[in-house]
Formats: structure tokens, sequence, C-alpha cells
């Protein structure tokens, strides 16, 4: 009996749903590219392609005719347009409550972003960055441009 | 000339004027069914405070921010949807949800023919990664129901990789009883509440 419980412990506790990126985990996949597209993930360029899973922290850069489209574990999803890059700075998410904090950086080029459910679930948990903006997103399907620099 | 190496000038002492930012915010996306999801709102952050400085809500609209400085530009319905026709169109697909059912207390589905839709929306996407979630009804305990909530994910995560799925792409979890879809008393039996939720993205 009480190795039972032990054992339930044990299974219990390996298949608890963690808070993602705190271990340095996956955080949603690439799903289209096209073009000269890459991701940059500690100083090593890795080209993009479909299933490519992302990480916290990695930058999304486009060419002239480069596109990549993502999505991530809260059903948010990305598309960067050509001359771009765009960091995801941070990525956390409860697959239990939906609480969770999404950042990204946008230095670059073109992004379209529908949200998913870390907006949905806490408002302004999600944020996008520019050299000259600051935005919180609260549910919807919207385009950040940034041009010069 | 002069005018000009003058305003070069003034953007190089008030920095960040040498890049700009545009915000446009479009409707809702069309869903399977045709039906399309309500307008949502972007908000312009003060960078110091996080206030809101302005709030973004109308669709259609293009929004030009440098810093607190924002302008709100409407514009004729279908312009962005043209201009960023192949942005848009990089955005992937919206992920698929299926709902499984099982037998009582069991890993048995009630109907197993419905793996083979899973299986097609995987196929059909490139790159696909699976969400399973494992859930019962109000009969047992909490701890038993915790084990055979994740059992359910697990036995549908061994069907989809003995038909060929990769089984790095699957994630699974199990919720117990802890989200019902049918609100129900303590040891209930509930057909809607043995199930498992996919997400195919």
């Amino acid at each position: 009996m009480r190795v039972s419980a032990l054992v339930a412990a044990i299974l219990l506790a390996s298949h608890s749903t963690p808070t993602l990126a705190q271990v340095g985990g996956d955080i949603g996949r690439i799903k289209i590219a096209s073009g000269i597209a890459s991701v940059v993930r500690g100083g090593q360029t890795i080209a993009a392609t479909p299933g490519l899973p992302l990480r916290k922290g990695d930058i999304l850069t486009t060419g002239k005719t480069g596109r990549i489209g993502a999505t991530f574990y809260d059903n948010s999803r990305f598309a960067a347009g050509p001359n771009s890059r765009v960091t995801v700075s941070e990525f956390l998410f409860n697959e239990t409550t939906h609480d969770g904090k999404f950042v990204t950086q946008v230095d670059r080029g073109s992004l379209a972003i529908i949200s998913g459910q870390i907006a949905k679930r806490n408002k302004d948990a999600m944020r996008v960055r520019t050299p000259t903006a600051l935005l919180g997103v609260r549910g919807t399907r919207f385009v950040v441009e940034v041009k010069g620099s | 000339m002069r005018a000009r190496l003058f305003i070069a000038a003034s953007c190089l002492i008030l920095a960040g004027c040498a890049a700009r930012t545009g915000v446009s915010l479009l409707p809702g996306e069309i869903g399977e069914q045709g039906q399309r999801a309500e307008t949502g709102a972007v908000v312009v952050l003060d960078s110091a405070s996080e206030q809101d400085v302005r709030v973004i809500d109308q669709a259609d609209s293009r929004t030009g921010v440098n810093g607190n400085r924002v302008s709100v530009k409407a514009l004729p319905t279908g312009v962005l949807e043209a201009r960023y026709g192949d942005l848009l169109n990089t955005i992937p697909r919206k992920p698929a949800l299926f709902r499984l059912y099982f037998k009582t207390g069991s890993t048995d589905l009630v109907d197993p023919s419905l793996i083979d839709a899973v299986l097609a929306e995987i196929k059909a996407r490139a790159g696909a990664d699976i969400q399973i979630v494992g859930h019962t009804d109000t009969i047992d305990d909490d701890d038993t129901n915790d084990r055979i909530s994740v059992s359910r994910a697990d036995a549908i995560k061994t069907v989809l990789v003995a038909r060929s799925a990769d089984p790095a792409i699957i994630r699974t979890s199990g919720r117990g009883e802890r989200e019902l879809r049918v609100q129900t008393p303590n040891d209930v039996a509930n057909a809607e509440n043995r199930r498992v939720e996919i997400t195919v993205r």
C-alpha cells in the first residue's frame, strides 16, 4: 500500500505540468519559413525550418525575401516579415493556470501577432518592445513595424 | 540641405527618432466556421511607469508611436489586409482542438476511430506539435483521478506513436477532475468529463 502510494506520487511528480521555459525548454515551434530565415541561439545561427523548436532568448532574423511563422505553446502565433530581427525575450507559461509572461523585442522589420492564452488570462502579460515603443497586448491581431535605425 | 542636416542632427540628439514604430490593428481573425473574432486592443505603455498612455482599439487603424507621442490614423476597411497580405499569410494556422471520450475508469476510447482525424490533422501541418491533456469525471478520489487522467493522455500518445506520429513532438499531462466540461457533484459518472483534449499546432 505504501509502495503504491509512493509510486503514484513519483508518477504524479514526473507528469505534473511544469512552468515552461524555466528549465530552458521549448516554448513553441517554427511552422513556416521561406527565403533567408534563421534563428540565432547563444551566438549560433540555425536555419529556420518548419518543426524547429524555439526557446526563450531566440532571435529570429530574416533577409530581403525571408519570412518566419511560429506558434507558441500558449497558442500565440507570429509572422516575421522580410528584413526583420525579432527576439523572444521572455516566455513563461503555466499550462494549468494559463498565467505567464511573453515579451518580444522587435528591433527592425515587421511582426504580425495573433495573441494566445497568456494575453487572454492576464492583462498586459504579453508585451512587445521596439526601439521607440512599449506595447501591452490585450487579445488581438495586429502588426508592429519598425522602420529606420 | 541645411534644414535636412539640422533634422538629422536633432534626431541624433533625440535618441530614438531614427527608428519609427507603426502599430496596425486588424479586425479579429475569421475562424474555421466563418465567424470573426472580436477586435482586441493594443496599449501604448509608458516605458518607465508602464502606465497606459493610449489604448488602441479601433480596427483598421494605424498608429505611429515614438515613446509617449502617439498618433492614430483610421484607414478604410481592407487597406491593412491588402498591405500586409503576405505577412498575414505567414501566420501559422490556428491550432486545432480535439476531444476524445473514454469508458468509465479506463483508458479505452468510446470511439477509437476518432484517432484518424487527429492523425490527419498532424499530417496536414508542417512542423506540427501536439499537446494531450487528460481529464476524468468525479467518480473516485482525487489521487486516483490524477493518475487516470495522466494514463489517458499517455495511452493516446501511445496510440498516435504506434500509428507513426513522432514521440518527440507530443507532450502529455493530466488534470484529474479539476477541469470538468460538465459541472457535477462528487462521485457522478459523466461521459463528457472522461476525456482527453488534444491540441494540434
